[in-house]
């Protein structure tokens, strides 16, 4: 299959997935090996940062997405004439951040750090927005659940994966 | 009226101490506890005055302050009461931990408004071929379909006669497949299944090969949802 092929193959294929798509599945799809996949898909990526064009490659750990580019989010608000961007609360981003450096980690470890006596409805929030998972069960009395982030937290925090979150120490002034 | 505190500023007491802290340009390593207890109590008071009802963690919090100034005015006589500075430091490392987090999230902040500008699209729906259309499935299948399931019941569940409490053991059942599958590499699960099988003997037989599964013991393979299950050997 020729390079340029492939690019088109793989643009198809991202387009009716609506979903991350792993590097597997389509070199299982087109019969290729990784090495063609990722040279195609650099070779994409120089493609789409291209003005002339709306759409962008986004990857986290070993999936990718098509997504639209940042510059164009005015004009489809405008377009969907509402604005459905919802921030979320200064009580899910703490809980979020605390899963995100100590996950797994239970509700009770949660609300321990926060210094408060429930983070339930934040992590509903974070569950229902898919920020984050459940992890299993601790091991202890009660089992609690544990959670984790998901990969549309990476995608929230534009990471490829967990590994490249900000050692915390950086954030100790 | 003075309203221009508001409970859902603070995200709890450490918040609140924190913005405190911050408010005073307090080195957070040398909290004056008295002048924070002070204005820690205050707050509470105003919003109990503007009859807010004030979440217990806050109160819980200026408990363990004023048990921190009491330690700091009367030395501690008993071994069970913990010393003033041995409150402070826990306090001061939950403090410590707190904004270390709250950083994280004023760092999250701007990523999460970025992110949401980027939109996806919905999967597509896809018509499968090989996916059966309802509108050609053939009357004689289906009531083929109805006359075994039906003539399957009838002989698994005698009309009359004595019920006879069944017993089944996970472990023998996990020795039956073990026998089942010796001298054979793959089977199905339908052969471990004998005519008139009770939906009992059914279950157990189903636990044990989940639990032979778990074990590292076989390997399962379904072609299709419902389809039967192909036992391997490891």
């Amino acid at each position: 299959m020729e390079l340029k092929a492939i690019q088109g193959a793989i643009e198809s294929i991202l387009f009716v997935a609506g979903e991350a798509v792993t590097e597997d599945e389509i070199c299982k799809t087109l019969e290729i090996d990784q090495k063609m996949l990722l040279e195609a898909l650099r070779q994409l990526t120089v493609i789409y940062q291209e003005n002339s064009r709306g759409l962008q490659l986004i990857q986290v750990r070993n999936t990718w997405q098509l997504g639209t580019k940042e510059e164009n989010a005015d004009y489809i608000v405008r377009f969907a004439k509402q604005d459905t961007r919802k921030t979320l609360s200064n009580a899910a981003m703490e809980t979020l951040a605390i899963i995100a450096y100590k996950q797994p980690i239970s509700r009770i470890d949660i609300n321990q750090i926060r210094g408060v006596s429930s983070s339930s409805s934040s992590i509903k929030i974070l569950l229902r927005k898919k920020l984050i998972q459940e992890a299993g069960r601790m091991d202890v009395p009660g089992r609690p659940i544990l959670y984790k982030t998901t990969d549309r937290f990476l995608q929230m925090v534009q990471l490829k994966t967990l590994s490249e979150l900000p050692d915390l120490e950086q954030f100790k002034a | 009226m003075d309203i221009q505190i508001n409970i859902d500023e603070f995200e709890g007491p450490l918040d609140l101490l924190l913005q405190l802290i911050q408010k005073n340009k307090i080195d957070i390593y040398d909290i004056p506890i008295f002048k924070i207890t002070k204005q820690y109590n205050e707050h509470i008071k105003k919003w109990q005055d503007m009859n807010m009802l004030v979440a217990s963690e806050y109160i819980v919090m200026a408990a363990r302050l004023l048990e921190m100034k009491s330690a700091m005015l009367v030395p501690t006589l008993q071994e069970t009461e913990e010393s003033a500075e041995a409150l402070r430091e826990k306090l001061l490392a939950q403090l410590l931990e707190y904004q270390l987090f709250k950083k994280v999230s004023d760092y999250f902040r701007p990523l999460e408004s970025l992110s949401q500008n980027v939109f996806f699209k919905e999967p597509e729906d896809i018509p499968m071929e090989s996916e059966e259309d309802v509108n050609t499935l053939d009357l004689k299948v289906l009531m083929g379909c109805y006359q075994r399931l039906k003539a399957a019941n009838e002989e698994a569940v005698p009309l009359e006669g004595q019920i006879v409490r069944e017993e089944f053991l996970v472990e023998e059942k996990m020795n039956a497949i073990h026998k089942a599958l010796q001298g054979q590499h793959k089977m199905s699960f339908q052969a471990l299944l004998h005519q008139g099988i009770s939906y009992k003997e059914i279950t157990v037989t189903f636990l044990a090969l989940l639990e032979l599964f778990k074990t590292n013991q076989i390997t399962l393979y379904q072609a299709h949802i419902f389809g039967d299950i192909i036992i391997h050997k490891i």
